[in-house]
């Protein structure tokens, strides 16, 4: 079972800890706000009823920021980089199986009864509040994040374990709101009736197969609960293990290179997350055991990297490698199962209140910009750089900007 | 007796007193504040001083906490009675009164202060 544990529109709650004065204001983070490329970065639920949208430029939103008395704020990374390591390490203090997967949300290991004093617990430490998902697979654990900030009636912990409650939500998510499916796969999907994800669960995979791609079919399982259950969890931040066990269905090589091409991402996006290089990869290719003409056997292949290399694109060539000694169209595969591991990654440290010691993620402040940069270069806009705000507070790592009580 | 060998025994075990280790004891909870005003002079709250705040501590009747009332900061003593009030601790200077919350009031505990840090040079 998958546990996600999220804080949504994290750099919103993180401006209102210290201004609480925003607390009930319609809230947008804008970058360059002193130039006519202003962006929108981040906003608050309310922001986005309006029709406010990452990416957006201010200057085209100006009636509706003035009609509605939206309230425009620079960002603050150091604030939010700050913010996101004590999540992280409050969380593996809470939970060492945590295993962090980006600024704003871990895997962890955890039922239903952890969940809520989990999420009790963060608030109280953090001021931050957060969602927590608990589901089958990948998949369905963020849409579980998702019916949390867009349905009132999803609380803090949703789950997703069980048929009924999968089945009530699935109903209600449209193909569009699922991590994957981009605008080309829904008219594709649209084509052949299906528009939820409950229908998209419900349809055979020969025939999403025929119309879209392995991936979708692949999705497809996931939304109707099929366990990845195989991703297993690394050991708190330091010993980075990503295991992936995904079910496919056929023979041909470049149908399973293209599973595996997926697993990979995945893998190697939770090693470069936990800041670690790979050291080894294993791919073993399961047979069916139903399968007359062939003995039941896993058959696996490792390799280890005389260099740790983090580079997705030399990992992404041997675990090809290893796939094409594996492979045999004799036979028809059901599982491939992929297993990078990482070297350890170095320990942090708080910041004290007495010595100087180094920041913990203190590449994050300036990664969070690179970012969001890449994001607006997709979405066509201007190539403009974002700078780093120099009016920007940060009370919880610059002396000079500690917040003052009376 | 060679006096330096018999110290190398114990260099490697022994560590220097760590003042965060003293005054730091939820470091992904803890906040640092600064005092202004004198309005918690009695707590030798002075201005200018920082205040360790930890939020993991749930507050109890007596403690002094950072506020957030009607959506500023402040640092007074907590009192929970049959009511809750802010209390200032000064009592030179009658201007500082108890502050009562009430239902209507948007309230909200920051965190407990456990220790101060209070410059004299």
């Amino acid at each position: 079972m998958f546990s996600l544990v999220h804080c949504p529109d994290f750099f919103v709650q993180c401006e209102r800890i210290f201004r609480p004065e925003l607390k009930d204001k319609i809230l947008v983070i804008s970058s360059n706000q002193s130039s006519e490329d202003s962006r929108v970065i981040a906003c608050s639920p309310q922001a986005r009823a309006l029709g406010f949208m990452p990416g957006d430029r201010c200057c085209d939103l100006a009636e509706l920021i003035r009609h509605h008395s939206v309230i425009l704020s620079e960002p603050n990374y150091e604030l939010y980089a700050d913010l996101s390591a004590r999540f992280i390490r409050s969380l593996t203090l809470l939970n060492p199986t945590t295993s962090a997967y980006a600024y704003d949300c871990c895997f962890v290991k955890l039922n239903r009864i952890e969940a809520d004093s989990l999420v009790k617990t963060l608030k109280q430490w953090l001021g931050l509040s957060f969602v927590v998902a608990l589901a089958p697979n990948q998949t369905l654990t963020g849409l579980a994040c998702h019916a949390a900030q867009q349905f009132d009636e999803y609380q803090s912990v949703v789950d997703l374990c069980h048929h009924q409650e999968r089945k009530a939500l699935l109903s209600r998510i449209s193909i569009t709101d699922i991590h994957g499916i981009n605008k080309i796969t829904a008219a594709q999907l649209n084509k052949i009736n299906i528009g939820t994800a409950l229908e998209l669960s419900e349809t055979s995979k020969a025939r999403i197969r025929r119309y879209t791609s392995p991936m979708v079919e692949q999705i497809a399982i996931e939304l109707a609960g099929l366990r990845d259950s195989e991703l297993e969890i690394g050991v708190g931040i330091s010993e980075p293990v990503s295991t992936i066990v995904n079910t496919v269905d056929g023979c041909s090589l470049a149908d399973l290179k293209i599973a595996l091409k997926t697993m990979l991402n995945d893998a190697v996006g939770r090693l470069q997350t936990a800041q670690a290089a790979c050291k080894s990869i294993t791919v073993c290719a399961h047979i069916s055991p139903l399968n007359a003409c062939a003995p039941s056997y896993q058959h696996t292949l490792s390799t280890s990297l005389s260099k740790p290399n983090s580079s997705s694109n030399a990992i992404q060539t041997l675990a090809f490698g290893l796939l094409e000694r594996l492979w045999n169209e004799s036979y028809h595969y059901v599982a491939l199962q992929l297993k990078l591991e990482g070297l350890p990654v170095a320990e942090t440290k708080q910041l004290g209140l007495f010595a100087e010691q180094p920041r913990p993620y203190k590449n994050l402040g300036s990664a969070i910009p690179v970012v969001l940069e890449t994001r607006f270069r997709s979405q066509a806009c201007d190539t403009q750089r974002i700078r780093r705000p120099s009016s920007s507070l940060a009370p919880t790592t610059r002396w000079s900007d500690v917040l003052r009580v009376s | 007796m060679n006096m330096i060998s018999t110290c190398d025994d114990y260099s490697e075990s022994t560590e220097a007193l760590d003042l965060n280790q003293l005054c730091i004891q939820h470091p992904t909870a803890t906040y640092f504040v600064r005092a202004s005003g004198d309005s918690m002079l009695d707590a030798g709250i002075h201005c200018d001083d920082i205040l360790v705040v930890d939020r993991s501590l749930s507050a109890r009747d007596g403690d002094i906490v950072v506020a957030s009332l009607d959506h500023s900061f402040t640092v007074k003593k907590l009192e929970l009675g049959q009511q809750t009030r802010l209390v200032p601790m000064n009592n030179c200077d009658q201007d500082y009164q108890a502050t009562i919350i009430h239902d209507s009031s948007i309230f909200d505990v920051f965190g407990v202060v456990t220790y101060v840090v209070h410059a004299i040079r």
